[in-house]
């Protein structure tokens, strides 16, 4: 018994890892037309369409298997019958009532115990950094003080420096050699871009998106969460233009900051990056032109999932033995 | 000093309560921190004497108990903080949690930012000839 639930588990984990392979093949295949298109969206819309580019994959998988199980779930629960005409056949067989020993094999199997190592490898690794990152942040907030008047943690330090820094709880942070550096009115847009990335735990989607991102190919990993960084930097710089009344002024402070921070680096650190930074550029140039970006129409998030669901229910059956065909060519083949 | 790892959560509000307060003794300390996290006087004891071991702190025997007091100051300690952050960042490596205003692993070069802060006037210019 315990056999066959392991051989259904591995069948379903192989279904859920060749449908996440080709999201992300046609992922990488239409990202070359959609880069340009990208750009034009408002900086919030972005957000939103590059975090579920990111998660289309592992949401593809989990969609397949729940599917491909949904059958044995509704016979377990009484609502429908036994959907299992033939359940001594040999085929890869995905179902909870009556698992077979018989499971992935060969090369198949080879592949997805590789690929579940390489992954579990990679959150660990992500685990761990994000465990250093925790230590870092209490640091942070035990070496500042609460300021009254800018409303923020203020780090004794000289070389300027604002962060968003936390979790769940995120607090802002800026040293107090930026505070005196800045003139007034571009510490409140720093300020305000700040709060702006707390208010919407960017730090928790951008690691969220981080460890989902995995599953893509790697240019297009790295294409995508720079894109997603890209579009949280540019959301809060038109936040803060509207909370300081001109995006002139956040502009001027992204330059200020930039040069401050670039100035306090010593040209012979071998830690000094010697590539550009066109985030800066691509901001400020995008603060100078008069709109925000192009809206586009928003397709209700309800009538999506209502949607989803009547597509789940008439597909149920058909995607459960296509898969089940699908799995039985894979295994016969290798 | 030990500043790998830099602070435990503990760690961090002893030394919060040191820095505010000054020089205090494990009871002082317990009824700062300890009976609001509802933990032993043992485990503050405990954790002052590792920050004494890590040096962030000092102790000198005043009767029966020691007084601890910081060996380094919230300033010593944020800058060595906030050289570990940008280093981290720097060194390309991942500090999830951590969102800095400008992208602190990628630099402009002084032309293009003089480039950007010429736009800039040109633009106020623009806006305030009408």
């Amino acid at each position: 018994m315990m056999a066959a639930v392991i051989g259904l588990f591995e069948l379903a984990t192989l279904a859920g890892v060749v449908c996440s392979a080709l999201v992300a093949v046609g992922s990488a295949l239409i990202s070359p037309l959609l880069r340009a298109r990208f750009r034009r969206v408002a900086p919030a819309q972005r957000v939103a369409r590059v975090t579920a580019w990111i998660v289309a994959p592992l949401a593809a998988a989990t969609s397949l298997v729940l599917l491909c199980l949904a059958p044995s779930f509704l016979t377990l629960a009484g609502l429908v019958q036994d959907h299992c005409f033939e359940p001594a056949h040999s085929h890869g067989h995905l179902c909870l009532l009556h698992p077979l020993a018989a499971s992935a094999a060969g090369i198949p199997l080879i592949v997805l115990r590789f690929g579940l190592a390489s992954l579990f490898v990679a959150l660990a690794s992500q685990g761990f950094s994000a465990w250093r990152s925790v230590r870092l942040v209490r640091a942070l907030h035990a070496s500042s003080r609460q300021d009254q008047s800018l409303g923020v943690r203020l780090l004794p330090v000289e070389r300027p420096l604002s962060l968003a820094a936390g979790l769940f709880r995120p607090q802002v942070l800026i040293s107090s050699g930026l505070a005196q550096a800045l003139p007034s009115d571009q510490l409140a847009a720093v300020v305000a871009h700040e709060r702006a990335h707390a208010s919407r735990r960017h730090a928790l989607l951008m690691m969220v998106a981080s460890a989902a991102a995995l599953l893509h190919f790697p240019w297009v990993r790295r294409w995508l969460l720079a894109e997603l960084s890209l579009a949280c930097e540019e959301d809060c710089d038109d936040m803060a233009a509207h909370h300081v009344g001109g995006r002139l002024v956040v502009a001027q402070a992204i330059v200020a900051v930039e040069r401050l921070f670039g100035a306090g680096l010593v040209p012979a650190d071998p830690l000094a990056p010697a590539f550009a930074n066109d985030h800066v550029t691509t901001r400020v140039e995008r603060l100078l032109r008069t709109g925000p970006g192009e809206i586009v129409p928003r397709v209700g998030l309800w009538s999506a999932l209502l949607f989803a669901s009547m597509a789940a229910v008439v597909a149920l059956q058909p995607v459960h033995h296509l898969t089940e065909t699908l799995l039985d060519t894979l295994i016969s083949f290798s | 000093m030990s500043w790998n790892g830099l602070l435990g959560d503990l760690e961090a509000a002893v030394m919060s309560h040191v820095w505010d307060s000054g020089p205090c003794d494990v009871k002082a300390a317990y009824q700062a921190i300890g009976r609001r996290r509802r933990i032993t006087l043992n485990t503050v004891q405990s954790t002052m004497e590792r920050l004494h071991r890590k040096d962030f702190l000092d102790r000198t025997k005043v009767s029966h108990a020691y007084v601890y007091s910081a060996r380094v100051t919230r300033e010593g300690f944020g800058s060595q903080v906030v050289r570990e952050v940008v280093n981290r960042f720097l060194g390309g490596q991942p500090a999830p949690m951590l969102a800095a205003f400008v992208d602190l692993a990628a630099r402009v070069g002084d032309d293009e930012l003089t480039r950007l802060e010429e736009l800039i006037t040109e633009q106020r210019q623009r806006r305030s000839g009408g």
